[in-house]
C-alpha cells in the first residue's frame, strides 16, 4: 500500500497467484544471479547507462540549465524495456512460466516485451484495443514479426483499458502457465511495487551522473505520468531528497483529457485504490491526449499518495504545449522526442520564466518515430 | 438445492429488464440484480455485452433501488442481492448502503473486493443486516477459505472455473470433489456460480453444493431472442432448470 492508495481490489481467483507474484519478486531481487543478469541485459542488450546529456542550446535559449535523461536511446525507443527485461526474466527464472502476456496502447509496451520474449524464447500474447490496432499498425507489425499473438479488443472503449481488462481476464483464465507483464505502475498489489523496482535504475543513474556534473542535486525533476512509470523511475530515488519533483499530465484539447490526479476522483480501477477519470455514478471515462501513451483513466496508486503528501506538485500540459515541446527538442535540440515526455518540455517552455537559472532534468522518456503520423495530421490542419 | 439467478439490470432497457427479473423471481431463491459497471473485468463476453447495452441506454444507478423495492415487496420470500464492481459502491459508501436497505436487498456482491479489503464497508453492512458473499476459487488455498468463511455473513460463492462468467458445456472434473473439500472446511452454505447453463450440469451437482448460481445463460436467451419477447423462454429454461434441482 502507498498509504490509504493502492491495495488489491481484484478477483479472488488471483489472489493467491499475487500472493505468490509477491514472494518470487522479493525472492528475485535477493537472488544475485537474477540481478546479475538483469543488469547484463540492461547493459549488452538494452543499451544501459543512458547519458544524462546537458542540453546547451535550451538552456541558453531559456536562461537556465536543462539536463535531458535519454531514455529514448534505449533499444525499442523508451523506457519500457526496463520493466520488460526485469519482468520476463522473473517469468523465466523464477516464475518459471512459459507464456506471457502484455496490454499495449500504442504499442509501445507491446513492442518492448514482445522483443524481451524473442530474447528469452518466451510465448508472447498482447492486447490492444481495436482502434489503436488501427492506429498504430506498425506497431503492430513488429510485435509480429517479434513472434507475438496481436489480440484486437473489441469490448468497451476498445482502447488501453480495454485491453487492461481483456489481458486480465486472461490471466484469470490461464493463470497456471502465465505471467502478466503489465506495462505501468498500475494494477493490484505487488504490479505497482515491481514494475517501480524495475525502473527506477532511471532515477539512480540520473542521480549519480548529475552530482558528477553538478556535484549536487538538481533544482527540479520533471517526468510526463500517463500510468507514471517513467516518472516513478526518476523520481523514486529524488523523494528523500528536497529536490522539486513535477509530474506533468495530459491536458487534452480543454474538453476531453487524461489528467485523473488533477481532474480525477478517488476510486477503485484495475485493482487498486488511485485517482480515477470517473462520472458521477462511477463509470469511468474515455480519455484523450495526443500522446497516446498518457491515454489512460487512471494513475498509479503511489502517485495518488505522493499527490497526498505534496511531496510531487502534479501539472498539465495541454495537446499544444506538448506540440510546443516537441518542435523545440527537435529544431533546437535535434532530438524528436516521444509526444508523452513532449508534454514535460511543453511544461518547462511555458514555465521558462519561473524556472530562471534553475537546474532541471527532464525525463525524455522516449523518442518520437512512432509520433509522426501524428505530427502529420496536425501540421495539416 | 437453492436456484440463485442473475440478470443485468438495464439491458437491454429498465423496463424489458424489470420484466425478466420478475419473470425470474418467479423461479428462483435468491436474484442477483447486476448493477452494470464500464470495466467488468471479472466477466465474460455475454455479461460484458448486457453491461455496455444497460449503459449505452441510459442506466443510472438511481434507477436501480425502486425496480428492487417493487420486486422484493412483490416476492417477500425470494432474497435479492445486488452485483457490482466496487467502484460503484465506494463512490457513495454509505448512501449505497441505506438504499440497498431501504429497498430490500438482502445482500452484496462484488466480484473485486476480496475479505479484508475494505473491513469498514463490511462492519457497515453488518450493522445494517445486509449479508456479505465472498467467492472461493479454485486457487484459494485451505487457510485462506477458513478466512473467507469467518467473514462471510451469506453465503459462499464458489467459483466452478478458473476464469470469467460466462456459459460452459462442462463443468471441470475436480469439481465435485472441490467443493466437497470445502463444504467440509465452512459451515455456511456454498453455491456454485460461473459456467452453469444447462440441466445436466445442475444434476451434476446435486447433493453437493447448497445451491446453484445460473446468469450469462438467461442473458444469452435475451439476445438471442432479438426483438420478440424472451420471457416465456426463460420460463421454460429455468423450469427445467428447477425440476433438476430437486
Amino acid at each position: 500500500m502507498f498509504g490509504e492508495f493502492g491495495g488489491r481490489f481484484i478477483a479472488e481467483t488471483l489472489y493467491e497467484p499475487l500472493e505468490e507474484l509477491d514472494r518470487a519478486f522479493r525472492k528475485a531481487i535477493k537472488t544475485k544471479d537474477f540481478l546479475r543478469k538483469l543488469d547484463y541485459y540492461l547493459r549488452v542488450y538494452a543499451g544501459r547507462p543512458t547519458p544524462l546529456y546537458y542540453a546547451k542550446n535550451s538552456s541558453e535559449k531559456l536562461g537556465l540549465k536543462l539536463y535531458i535523461k535519454r531514455e529514448d536511446l534505449l533499444h525499442t525507443g523508451a523506457h519500457k524495456i526496463n520493466n520488460t527485461l526485469g519482468q520476463c526474466l522473473l517469468a523465466k527464472d523464477i516464475l518459471r512460466k512459459q507464456r506471457i502476456i502484455a496490454e499495449t496502447g500504442a504499442g509501445q509496451h507491446g513492442v518492448a516485451t514482445a522483443t524481451a520474449c524473442a530474447l528469452f524464447s518466451l510465448k508472447c500474447v498482447v492486447y490492444m484495443g481495436k482502434i489503436d490496432t488501427e492506429r498504430q499498425e506498425i506497431n503492430v507489425l513488429k510485435m509480429k514479426l517479434l513472434g507475438a499473438e496481436v489480440v484486437p479488443v473489441e469490448s468497451g472503449t476498445r482502447t488501453l483499458k480495454d485491453a487492461i481488462n481483456e489481458a486480465l481476464r486472461d490471466w484469470i483464465t490461464n493463470i497456471d502457465t502465465t505471467h502478466y507483464v503489465i506495462g505501468s505502475v498500475v494494477g493490484p498489489e505487488p504490479f505497482p511495487e515491481i514494475v517501480a523496482f524495475f525502473q527506477s535504475v532511471i532515477g539512480e543513474e540520473t542521480i549519480r551522473q548529475i552530482r558528477k556534473f553538478e556535484g549536487r542535486y538538481p533544482d527540479f525533476v520533471v517526468a510526463c505520468v500517463g500510468g507514471g512509470s517513467n516518472a516513478i523511475g526518476i523520481f523514486r530515488p529524488f523523494l528523500k531528497t528536497k529536490v522539486d519533483l513535477i509530474g506533468v499530465e495530459a491536458g487534452g484539447d480543454g474538453n476531453n483529457h487524461s489528467a485523473s490526479l488533477n481532474y480525477g476522483k478517488i476510486g477503485i480501477f484495475h485493482g487498486s485504490k488511485t485517482y480515477v477519470l470517473q462520472d458521477e455514478d462511477g463509470q469511468i471515462l474515455g480519455t484523450h491526449s495526443i500522446a497516446p501513451g498518457l491515454d489512460y483513466p487512471a494513475v498509479g496508486p503511489e502517485h495518488s499518495y505522493l499527490r497526498s503528501t505534496g511531496r510531487v506538485k502534479y501539472v498539465v500540459s495541454d495537446d499544444q504545449a506538448a506540440l510546443e515541446g516537441f518542435e523545440f527538442l527537435s529544431r533546437v535540440e535535434g532530438i524528436i522526442p516521444a509526444m508523452e515526455p513532449a508534454h514535460a518540455m511543453g511544461w518547462i517552455l511555458r514555465n521558462a520564466k519561473d524556472l530562471k537559472k534553475s537546474t532541471i532534468i527532464l525525463n525524455l522518456s522516449g523518442r518520437g518515430d512512432k509520433d509522426m503520423h501524428i505530427y502529420k495530421t496536425v501540421r495539416a490542419k | 438445492m437453492k436456484l440463485c439467478t442473475y440478470y443485468t439490470c438495464g439491458f437491454p432497457d429498465m423496463e424489458s429488464s424489470f420484466k425478466i427479473i420478475r419473470a425470474i423471481s418467479e423461479f428462483s431463491d435468491y436474484i442477483e440484480i447486476g448493477i452494470p459497471f464500464s470495466d467488468p473485468i471479472a466477466d465474460g463476453p455475454t455479461i460484458q455485452l448486457a453491461s455496455q447495452k444497460s449503459l449505452e441506454n441510459g442506466f443510472r444507478l438511481k434507477k436501480a433501488f425502486p425496480i428492487i423495492n417493487e420486486l422484493s415487496k412483490e416476492f417477500p420470500t425470494k432474497k435479492y442481492l445486488i452485483m457490482t464492481y466496487y467502484n460503484i459502491i465506494f463512490q457513495r459508501k454509505e448512501d449505497f448502503i441505506k438504499k440497498s436497505k431501504e429497498s430490500g436487498v438482502w445482500g452484496i456482491v462484488v466480484p473485486d473486493l476480496p475479505p479484508g479489503e475494505d473491513t469498514e464497508f463490511e462492519e457497515k453492512l453488518q450493522e445494517k443486516d445486509i449479508k456479505t458473499i465472498f467467492f472461493v476459487s479454485p486457487t484459494t488455498p485451505k487457510n485462506r477459505m477458513k478466512y473467507i468463511s469467518r467473514r462471510t455473513t451469506g453465503f459462499i460463492y464458489y467459483i466452478t472455473v478458473k476464469g470469467v462468467t460466462g456459459e460452459r458445456n462442462k463443468l471441470p472434473e475436480d469439481l465435485v470433489k472441490k467443493i466437497q473439500e470445502a463444504k467440509k472446511i465452512t459451515k455456511k452454505e456454498v453455491f456454485a456460480g460461473f459456467g452453469i447453463s444447462n440441466a445436466e450440469q445442475v444434476k451434476e451437482l446435486k447433493g453437493v453444493a447448497d445451491g446453484v448460481i445460473i446468469g450469462s445463460a438467461i442473458i444469452k436467451k435475451v439476445i438471442e431472442s432479438g426483438s420478440k419477447d424472451p420471457t416465456d423462454d426463460i420460463k421454460r429454461f429455468l423450469g427445467e432448470i428447477k425440476e433438476n434441482l430437486v
